[in-house]
C-alpha cells in the first residue's frame, strides 16, 4: 500500500499544481489599448453613433437608423421620420447587419470557378471589363450590352441610363423576382396611367386581398403591419374586417378574420365573382361603365363552383366591401396576376376606393421591376450579346428552370457580376466585380414618388470593395469619355440631389437631408378614372387535375437572397415554425390518403422536373394543394449557411450538398404554381421545429374574446377595479400589479409565501396588445441583435435548445372548425414573486430592486435549477460556446457580455438601455420617463403590439394599459378599453408577473 | 506509511500559494512596461494640463479613452522635452506620428468583459461635489484619501478638483511616471465605496441609493 496516493495527499498535490497555476497567470500579457491617430470629431468612445440610411434587404425602402460604436455597425432600427416605415422594420430589416459582416463576403474582384474566387487586382478587372466593353462597341452589332440590375430608382436609374448610352445599347433590365410589373401594367390598361398606386390599408374597415401577403413580402409590408393594425383597432364597437382568399393560410391570412380557401390559381375566379355581385346587386358607388361586362359571367354561383368554394362567402365579401370604406389587394405571386388586378382595380373603382384607399400619384416605384427576362434570354441564346452586365441579380436561382437562363448565357461571351455576396449567378460570371454593400455606399432610394431616401456609408468598407456606381462610372467612361460629368459616384450623387435643394444653400441642405435619412415631400395625388377601352377577355384559369404545387415566399427568406445570414435561417416560419430546412406543406386530409406523416421526405414532381423534401402536415392548406417555400435549395457557392452544414460543438460546419430545395426549378416560368404528383421516398429527415404543440390543450395562454362580448367585459372590469380600488386606492404606488382571472380584477396581497419586494423607484413592465400582434417575427431578430444571442443551427434547434430570449408561438383555435391561427410573442415575465429566483444555489439570479429577473452570468454555475422551475420556460442554457465567425463578431454589441459556455441566460428586458436612460436621465437630474427608452422588441415591432415602461410612474402608457391607473378621489379614471382587456398568463401560480398581455378580440359576426 | 511532502515542501508550498493570492490580481500586471515612457508627473504637476485635455471622454462617455497622437502632437510638434530621456521619448511620439501609426499602450486598468463601470457617472458624482463645495469641505466628498492636488484649489479649482476627482481610483496620478494601478479594482472595493456613499446619505434617501448602486444589475452586464 505504500506506493498509494491518498487523497488527502492528492488534494495537497492539485492544490500545489493550480497555485502554480496562479502564479503562471501572473504573467499573463496585458491587453492593449489602441488610441486613434487623430480622434474622429463625431466619435466619442464608449457612446454610440448613429446614421440615417436606408434598408436595402427587399425593394420596400425603409428607413433605417443605424447604430454605431467606435466605427463599426452595430444594430439596424428603423427611422422615425421616414415616411414608408416610421421607425419600424421587420426581421429582414433588422438582420441587415448580418449582410454586412458577413463571413462569405467577396473581398475583391475575382475570378469565379467551381464555387471558389480566385482573387484579382482591381486594375487588371477594371482593364478587362473596359476592353471587352470596348470591343463589344466597335463590332457595330446592335444593344449588344445588356445590364440586369436590381430595383435602384433614384439616382442609380440615371447613372445605369447614363452607362447604357455611353456603350451605345438600349438592353437594360431591372430584375426582381418578387415584381410587380403586372400591377403596373393593369392600372395602365383600366385607368391609362402607368403606374402602380399607393396602397392605404389604414382606414379601410374591410380589406380583402387577392392573394397580396401585405403583412409578409408583397409590396411593403412594415408599412402596410401599421396599417394593418389601426385597422384592426376597436372602435365604437367595432373591428375592420378582413379576408384573403388563397390557396394556402399564409400570415396574412392567418392574420385575417377569414381564410377564403380557393383552388390554387382562382384568385382571379373569386375576384370576378365578388365584381359581379357588387355589380349585379347594385352594390357600387362608382359607375364603372363597359369595363364591367368583364365579370358578365361570372355569377357568384359559377365563381365559387370554380374555385371550389361556397357562393356565400362570395357575396358577403362583396357586401362587406361596399359597406364602408374598404379596399381590395391584388397578390402578385399568382396564376394570371395583369387580369387580377385588372378585376381588383374595377372592384377598387367601383366602390370608389380611388383617391382614398388606392391612391394614384404618390406611385410606387416597384412597378418597375419586371420578374421576366424571356426577351433577353432569348437575345442571349441567339449569340446576340456580347457582353452582360449583372448588378445585384441572381436569376440563376430565381428563375425556373424553364426559363433556360443556364443555358442562354453559355452564349454570352462576357458576363460582368457585380456583386457584394457570392450568388448562382456570380458563379456563372467571367469576372465578379465585388462591390460595396448598401451600408458602405453613398446612394438614394425613391421607393415611391416624393419619397427620397438616401444612403450614407455607416461605416469604412470591410474589404477592397468599390462602389457599384464607381464601377460603372469607370467603365462608361472608358468608351466615351466624360460619360457621367466628373467626379465619383457621391459627386455624381449629389449634383443630381441640386435639383431637389430648389436652389437654396446646397451644403444645409444636403446635411439636414442626411440626418433626416433623406429629403420627403409626398407626392399629391391625381384623380383617375376607369377609361373606355378595357378589353374584357380573360385568360384561362389554370386547370389541374388532382394536386397542385404551390411555391411562395416567406417573410424571412423573401426571394431567397437571404438565405446566407444565420439569424434568418434560424428564424422559424411564422406559420410553420420550421427553420434551416425546405418542407412540403400537405393538408391533414391529404397526408392520411397520401400515408405519410410529419418528416417523410416525398418526391414532388411535375411536368419540369423533381424534388425533394419533408412533409410538414399542415392546416392552413386545401386538401388539393401542397406548398414549398422559396429562399432553400443553394448549395454552398451561396455561403457557408445557405447550404448544408452540420452543428458541432457550438459552430457551424459545412458538408457537402445543398440544403433544401428551390421550387421555383420545377414551376413553369413566370408562375408560382403547376400540376405535381407526390411520391414516397420511404426516408425521413427531422423536421427542425420550435413548437411542439399545434393548440393550447386547454391551457388559456393565448387569451381572445368575441367582439361582441367587449362591452359587457369592460363594464365587469372597471367595476371589479372600482371595488378593489375602495379597499386599496394606493395599489400603484407599490409598483404592484393587479391581477385577473377570467376577466375579474383580483389582487393577493399578503397570499405570497416570501416577503414584499420593494421597488423604490422603478418597476419595469411590458404590455403585448394581442390584438396587434401578427406574428411576423421582427421582435424576435431585433433581441437577437441587440443581446448578442448566439444562432445554434438546426441540430440544438430539433433538441429543443434554441437560444432565443423572445420568440412567437402560434397556436391554433381548438374548438373553431376553418383553422384559425393566433400569436403570442413569449419572453421573461419578470415576475415580482419569481419561481427561478428562489431555487439558485449561488444567488446568480434574484430579483432587482428595478423588478428584473435579474441574471449574473459570472455567477451561474449552470445547475440549470432556475430553467427547470420556470413555468413559462423562457430561460435558456449555454450547451456550448457559440461561435460568431469573423467578422459577424463586429456586430457583437459591446454593452451586452457575450455569454460562455454552462451559463443560463434569458431577457433583461434591454437592461443595457434602461442603464442608458438612467443615466441620461439623470445628468438632466430627473427620472425615466416614457419615449427615453423602450426594448428592442417594442422598438421595432411594426404594429406597436409591444409597450416598455416604468409601471411605477402613473403617467406612463404602461401602467395604464396593465391597470395600475391612479384613482383620485376614491373615483377611477376612465379605463381605456385594451386596458380592460389585460390578462396575465399562468396568473393563478400567483408570479405576478411584469407582462401583461392585452387579449385578441376576435370577429364573431358572420363574415 | 511515508509522507508525499516533507514539512518544508509544504510550507514552501503554502507561501507559493499566499503569494500567488495577495500578489497577482486578477487585473493583469499593475504597472506594465509602456512604448513610450511618459511621464504623468511632467504633464500634469509640472506643467499643470488637466487630466481632461489628454482624457477627453471621462465625463461624458463610460470610456475615459486614451489621448491620439495627435492630441500628442499639438504640444510636441514644438516640445522637444526637457531631459536627454524626455527628448528620446518625444522623438519616439513624433516617430509613430510621421509613421502614421497609433501608440500601442498597455491596458493598466482593465476590468473583465462582463462589468460595466461607467467614468461619466463617477467623475460627474465627484466633480459636482467639488465644485459645490469649499476647498476645506472637501473631505466630505471623499470616499478614498488622497495626496494634495498638485496645485491649489484656491488658484484653480477645476484642475484641482479633477486631480481629487481621479484620484479617488487611479491615486496621486500626477506623481506617477506611466500609470500605475494602486487600487485593486475588484468587486468588493468596488462595492465598499458604494457602501461609504450609502451610509453617508440621509436616512430616507438609502433605501433607494441601494437600490441605485448595491444591485448587482449595477455594475454587471
Amino acid at each position: 500500500m505504500a506506493d498509494e496516493i491518498k487523497r488527502r495527499d492528492f488534494l495537497k498535490l492539485v492544490g500545489l499544481g493550480s497555485a502554480t497555476a496562479v502564479v503562471a497567470n501572473c504573467a499573463d500579457p496585458v491587453e492593449r489599448v489602441i488610441p486613434y491617430l487623430v480622434k474622429e470629431e463625431e466619435i466619442t468612445p464608449g457612446k454610440s453613433t448613429w446614421f440615417a440610411t436606408v434598408c436595402r434587404e427587399c425593394p420596400a425602402g425603409c428607413g433605417i437608423i443605424m447604430r454605431t460604436r467606435e466605427g463599426r455597425a452595430l444594430k439596424a432600427e428603423g427611422n422615425p421620420d421616414h415616411p414608408v416605415n416610421a421607425g419600424k422594420l421587420c426581421m429582414r430589416g433588422q438582420s441587415s447587419v448580418q449582410n454586412l459582416y458577413n463571413p462569405d463576403r467577396l473581398r475583391g474582384p475575382a475570378r469565379p470557378s467551381n464555387g471558389s474566387y480566385t482573387p484579382l487586382a482591381w486594375d487588371e478587372a477594371t482593364q478587362e471589363f473596359a476592353e471587352r466593353l470596348a470591343a463589344a462597341k466597335q463590332s457595330g452589332k446592335a444593344n449588344n450590352v445588356a445590364y440586369v440590375g436590381a430595383l435602384t430608382p433614384g439616382t442609380f436609374d440615371q447613372l445605369v441610363g447614363d452607362f447604357m448610352n455611353a456603350v451605345g445599347s438600349d438592353a437594360s433590365y431591372v430584375y426582381e423576382p418578387l415584381a410587380y410589373e403586372p400591377i403596373r401594367k393593369a392600372a395602365s390598361e383600366v385607368f391609362g396611367v402607368d403606374a402602380l398606386p399607393k396602397f392605404d390599408l389604414s382606414q379601410a374597415e374591410t380589406i380583402v386581398s387577392f392573394g397580396a401577403q401585405y403583412l409578409e413580402t408583397w409590396l411593403s409590408p412594415v408599412e402596410y403591419a401599421a396599417q394593418f393594425a389601426q385597422h384592426k383597432t376597436y372602435e365604437n364597437g367595432k373591428v375592420g374586417v378582413s379576408y384573403f382568399v388563397g390557396p394556402r393560410q399564409s400570415l396574412t391570412a392567418a392574420n385575417s378574420d377569414k381564410w377564403v380557401a380557393v383552388k390554387a390559381g382562382h384568385e382571379l375566379t373569386v375576384a370576378l365573382g365578388v365584381l359581379n355581385v357588387i355589380l349585379g346587386d347594385n352594390l357600387a358607388k362608382q359607375d364603372i361603365g363597359a369595363a364591367g361586362s368583364i365579370a358578365r359571367d361570372y355569377t357568384a354561383a359559377k365563381a365559387a363552383e370554380q374555385a371550389g368554394i361556397d357562393e356565400e362567402t362570395i357575396r358577403r365579401m362583396a357586401r362587406r366591401l361596399a359597406q364602408g370604406t374598404s379596399i381590395a389587394l391584388p397578390g402578385s405571386t399568382v396564376a394570371n396576376p395583369e387580369a387580377l388586378a385588372k378585376v381588383v382595380f374595377l372592384i377598387n373603382a367601383a366602390l370608389g376606393n380611388l383617391g382614398s384607399t388606392v391612391q394614384f400619384g404618390p406611385n410606387q416605384n416597384q412597378g418597375r421591376a419586371t420578374a421576366d427576362l424571356s426577351g433577353l434570354i432569348a437575345r442571349m441564346e441567339l449569340g446576340e450579346i456580347d457582353v452582360l452586365v449583372l448588378n445585384d441579380v441572381n436569376p440563376a436561382f430565381s428563375l425556373p428552370d424553364a426559363a433556360r437562363w443556364n443555358e442562354a448565357i453559355k452564349n454570352v461571351s462576357y458576363v460582368v457580376a457585380l456583386a457584394s455576396h457570392p450568388t448562382e449567378t456570380a458563379q456563372q460570371a467571367s469576372l465578379v466585380l465585388a462591390t460595396h454593400t448598401p451600408y458602405e455606399q453613398w446612394n438614394d432610394y425613391v421607393p415611391r414618388e416624393g419619397v427620397h431616401g438616401l444612403l450614407q456609408p455607416v461605416m469604412r468598407p470591410l474589404y477592397d470593395t468599390r462602389h457599384p456606381g464607381d464601377v460603372l462610372l469607370a467603365a462608361a467612361r472608358s468608351v466615351s469619355e466624360g460619360a457621367g460629368g466628373v467626379g465619383n459616384y457621391e459627386d455624381y450623387l449629389k449634383q443630381a440631389w441640386q435639383g431637389l435643394a430648389g436652389g437654396g444653400n446646397f451644403e444645409q441642405f444636403w446635411r439636414e437631408s442626411l440626418q433626416r435619412g433623406g429629403y420627403f415631400a409626398e407626392a399629391a395625388g391625381s384623380t383617375v378614372s376607369v377609361g373606355g377601352n378595357v378589353a374584357t377577355d380573360l385568360p384561362p384559369a389554370p386547370s389541374i387535375e388532382g394536386l397542385a404545387l404551390v411555391a411562395y415566399p416567406t417573410i424571412q427568406w423573401y426571394d431567397g437572397r437571404m438565405a446566407n445570414t444565420p439569424w434568418l435561417q434560424e428564424q422559424p416560419d411564422p406559420m410553420t415554425k420550421l427553420s434551416w430546412q425546405s418542407w412540403v406543406e400537405v393538408s391533414p386530409k391529404t397526408a392520411d390518403r397520401l400515408g405519410v406523416q410529419n418528416g417523410d421526405v416525398v418526391s414532388v414532381e411535375t411536368e419540369m422536373g423533381k424534388v425533394e423534401a419533408p412533409v410538414y402536415v399542415y392546416r392552413g392548406i386545401r386538401d388539393d394543394v401542397i406548398a414549398i417555400p422559396i429562399g432553400q435549395g443553394h448549395d454552398h457557392s451561396f455561403g457557408r449557411y445557405a447550404g448544408e452544414a452540420n452543428s458541432w460543438r457550438g459552430e457551424i460546419i459545412p458538408v457537402e450538398g445543398k440544403r433544401g430545395v428551390n421550387p421555383l426549378a420545377i414551376l413553369p416560368a413566370t408562375a408560382m404554381l403547376g400540376a405535381a404528383k407526390v411520391g414516397k421516398t420511404g426516408r425521413t429527415e427531422q423536421l427542425i421545429s420550435s413548437q411542439g404543440s399545434d393548440v393550447q390543450d386547454g391551457r388559456p395562454i393565448l387569451q381572445t374574446i368575441p367582439a361582441s362580448q367587449v362591452p359587457q367585459f369592460v363594464e365587469k372590469t372597471v367595476s371589479h377595479t372600482a371595488e378593489l380600488l375602495k379597499h386599496d386606492k394606493t395599489y400603484w404606488e407599490a409598483g404592484t400589479i393587479p391581477h385577473r382571472v377570467a376577466g375579474q380584477l383580483g389582487e393577493h396581497p399578503g397570499q405570497n409565501f416570501y416577503s414584499e419586494i420593494p421597488h423604490p423607484e422603478y418597476r419595469w413592465g411590458m404590455t403585448i396588445n394581442l390584438q396587434n400582434c401578427i406574428g411576423c417575427g421582427a421582435c424576435q431578430i431585433a433581441c437577437q441583435s441587440e443581446n448578442n444571442v448566439p444562432v445554434v443551427g438546426p441540430e440544438l434547434i430539433a433538441k429543443g435548445r434554441e437560444m432565443s430570449w423572445l420568440w412567437i408561438d402560434r397556436y391554433y383555435d381548438e374548438d373553431s372548425q376553418d383553422p384559425k391561427a393566433y400569436f403570442i410573442p413569449s419572453l421573461c415575465q419578470q415576475c415580482t414573486s419569481a419561481p427561478c429566483e428562489t431555487v439558485c444555489p449561488v444567488y446568480a439570479t434574484y430579483h432587482n430592486p428595478e423588478g428584473l429577473n435579474a441574471q449574473v452570468y459570472n455567477r451561474c454555475v449552470g445547475t440549470r435549477y432556475c430553467g427547470n422551475n420556470c413555468p413559462y420556460k423562457v430561460r435558456r442554457f449555454n450547451w456550448f460556446d457559440y461561435a460568431w465567425p469573423d467578422p459577424l463578431n463586429l456586430q457583437l454589441n459591446p454593452d451586452v457580455a457575450v455569454r460562455a459556455k454552462g451559463v443560463m441566460e434569458k431577457c433583461t428586458f434591454c437592461v443595457q438601455r434602461t442603464r442608458e436612460a438612467k443615466d441620461l436621465a439623470r445628468d438632466e437630474g430627473r427620472m425615466v420617463q416614457d419615449g427615453d427608452v423602450t426594448t428592442a422588441c417594442a422598438q421595432t415591432c411594426p404594429t406597436d403590439a409591444i409597450v416598455f415602461g416604468n409601471l411605477k410612474d402613473p403617467n406612463s402608457q404602461v401602467a395604464k394599459l396593465t391597470g395600475n391607473w391612479r384613482a383620485e378621489g376614491g373615483e377611477t379614471l376612465p379605463m381605456p378599453v385594451e386596458n380592460a382587456l389585460g390578462y396575465q398568463v399562468l396568473v393563478e401560480l400567483n408570479t405576478q408577473t411584469a407582462v401583461t398581455y392585452l387579449r385578441r378580440i376576435v370577429q364573431d359576426e358572420e363574415i | 506509511m511515508p509522507q508525499l511532502f516533507c514539512l518544508p515542501t509544504r510550507i514552501v508550498a503554502c507561501l507559493i500559494a499566499v503569494v500567488a493570492f495577495v500578489g497577482c490580481s486578477q487585473f493583469g500586471d499593475p504597472h506594465p512596461e509602456q512604448p513610450v515612457d511618459y511621464s504623468h508627473k511632467i504633464h500634469v504637476a509640472d506643467n499643470q494640463i488637466a487630466c481632461l485635455y489628454c482624457h477627453q471622454t471621462a465625463d461624458e462617455s463610460p470610456v475615459a479613452s486614451v489621448p491620439s497622437v495627435g492630441t500628442c502632437m499639438n504640444c510636441h510638434k514644438a516640445i522637444p522635452g526637457a531631459t536627454d530621456a524626455g527628448k528620446k521619448d518625444v522623438e519616439k511620439v513624433r516617430a509613430y506620428w510621421s509613421n502614421q501609426q497609433p501608440i500601442p499602450w498597455n491596458k493598466v486598468h482593465d476590468e473583465p468583459d462582463f462589468v460595466y463601470f461607467t467614468h461619466k457617472r463617477h467623475v460627474r458624482y465627484f466633480m459636482d461635489c467639488f465644485m459645490s463645495k469649499e476647498p476645506g469641505e472637501w473631505e466630505s466628498c471623499k470616499l478614498k484619501e488622497t495626496a494634495a492636488p498638485p496645485v491649489s484649489p484656491e488658484e484653480d479649482k477645476v484642475f484641482a478638483a479633477q486631480t481629487q476627482t481621479c484620484a479617488q481610483c487611479h491615486g496621486a496620478v500626477w506623481e506617477m511616471g506611466t500609470a500605475q494601478r494602486v487600487e485593486e479594482l475588484n468587486m468588493g472595493w468596488c462595492v465598499s465605496c458604494h457602501e461609504k456613499r450609502i451610509e453617508q446619505a440621509p436616512a430616507e434617501m438609502q433605501p433607494v441609493l441601494h437600490g441605485r448602486m448595491l444591485d448587482c444589475w449595477t455594475c454587471h452586464k
